[in-house]
């Protein structure tokens, strides 16, 4: 494998777009949700393409996650990376899920 | 604020004895530097600075950080001139376990877990291994400038083209996501350099054929104190004090003393004017 090889999947998203190649918010900024999850012991925080789900979906999606038996796509999604987030996730317990829309970083995570 | 890392393909060159001391320098300068080690070798920055057990610890470990299970403050010691994120020899399976979680931000976790302590500090300096994996991508994506320690040496040189790849490659990749990311190279450093004419005439050569890349007008001469040092598990300016250098060895103080001077600059036009070869 040659260096470019190695490093080419730096410079793609999930989907093979680019930040670049797409079109940002009408504040010009390019918009993705972070999810933080707070068990009560650890805080993380994921981060999700706002082009693949709006906040309230994603809201919607972290509370059908606590119900394994949803066949939702994006429940399935969150449940994915809740478990290799490895965290302990039950809202009833931690009653703590925060989102927020915020500037663009490179972490993006695309539920599908 | 300064964040670098010191990488060479090529192991043996002295990426850890230029960190410890380049840290120290800077350190004794007043500036407050952190330095991060990511080798999970036994011989790695950590027991250099008088911490090897720290590679074996059970506890929180820059695994952990790196997995966003615990915060870097956590593990920071605090020393004499510099603070220190031990490494811990559970690094070694990072790669395997990031890809078999498929975390898919595994080349960005340094930058992640640095974000929170970075403006604590004036200087941030990443020891990764020599080894092209991982760990040496983090380090080169969370510090965005690689300086190369090299042996005066044909093989050295031909040593040189292997970073300058990488690096060219990790950033024309990365910028199509994120247009505005760099990594830049501040320089060679000259090291364990012992003034034979073969040295002299790798340096020409290096300067004449790598037009984008400076040789720093910084010279580490190559005398066996440093190994004594390493031996006591001091840098070379505390084993200075406690132990003492011939006359001669003080020479290695000043290069450390001027690559901090050139570093503190991080201006490629000021490193020229302010650093005494």
């Amino acid at each position: 494998m040659s260096k470019k090889d190695r490093y080419a999947h730096l410079g793609n998203e999930p989907d093979g777009d680019t930040p670049a190649e797409r079109p940002a918010d009408a504040d010009g900024r390019d918009s993705e949700v972070h999810i933080t999850i707070d068990d009560g012991n650890e805080r993380t925080t994921l981060t999700v393409d706002s082009d693949a789900a709006s906040i309230e979906e994603l809201r919607d999606a972290v509370r059908t996650a606590s119900d394994d038996t949803s066949p939702a796509p994006l429940a399935t999604g969150v449940r994915s990376m809740l478990a290799t987030q490895r965290l302990v996730f039950n809202m009833g317990i931690t009653g703590a899920v925060v989102m927020e829309q915020v500037a663009s970083t490179p972490f993006i995570y695309k539920p599908r | 604020m300064t964040k670098l890392v010191i990488w060479s393909e090529s192991g043996g060159v002295g990426k850890t004895t230029t960190a410890i001391n380049l840290g120290a320098a800077l350190g004794r300068r007043g500036e407050r530097t952190l330095l991060v080690d990511l080798d999970p070798q036994p011989a790695s920055l950590s027991a250099h600075a008088g911490y090897p057990e720290a590679k074996t610890a059970d506890g929180v470990t820059i695994t952990d950080v790196l997995l966003g299970t615990a915060a870097l403050d956590e593990i920071i010691i605090e020393d004499e001139s510099f603070d220190l994120v031990p490494a811990h020899e559970s690094l070694a399976s990072l790669e395997s376990t990031v890809r078999a979680e498929g975390i898919s931000t595994a080349e960005f976790l340094l930058r992640s877990a640095l974000d929170p302590v970075v403006d604590d500090y004036d200087h941030v300096i990443i020891d990764p291994p020599a080894t092209l994996n991982l760990l040496v991508d983090n380090a080169l994506i969370a510090s965005g400038n690689v300086l190369i320690p090299m042996e005066m040496t044909r093989k050295g040189k031909q040593s040189i083209s292997g970073v300058l790849d990488t690096v060219g490659a990790l950033e024309s990749q990365l910028q199509r996501a994120q247009p505005e990311f760099t990594l830049d190279v501040l320089g060679v450093l000259p090291n364990k350099v012992d003034g034979s004419s073969l040295n002299r005439a790798v340096r020409e050569s290096l300067e004449e054929d790598t037009d984008n890349v400076e040789v720093l007008p910084v010279t580490v001469p190559n005398y066996n104190v440093m190994e004594k040092a390493w031996d006591a598990q001091l840098d070379i300016f505390r084993y200075a004090e406690e132990r003492g250098l011939r006359a001669y060895q003080e020479s290695l103080l000043d290069a450390y003393r001027d690559l901090a001077v050139a570093i503190s600059a991080n201006d490629p036009a000021e490193r020229q004017s302010t650093v005494n070869d």
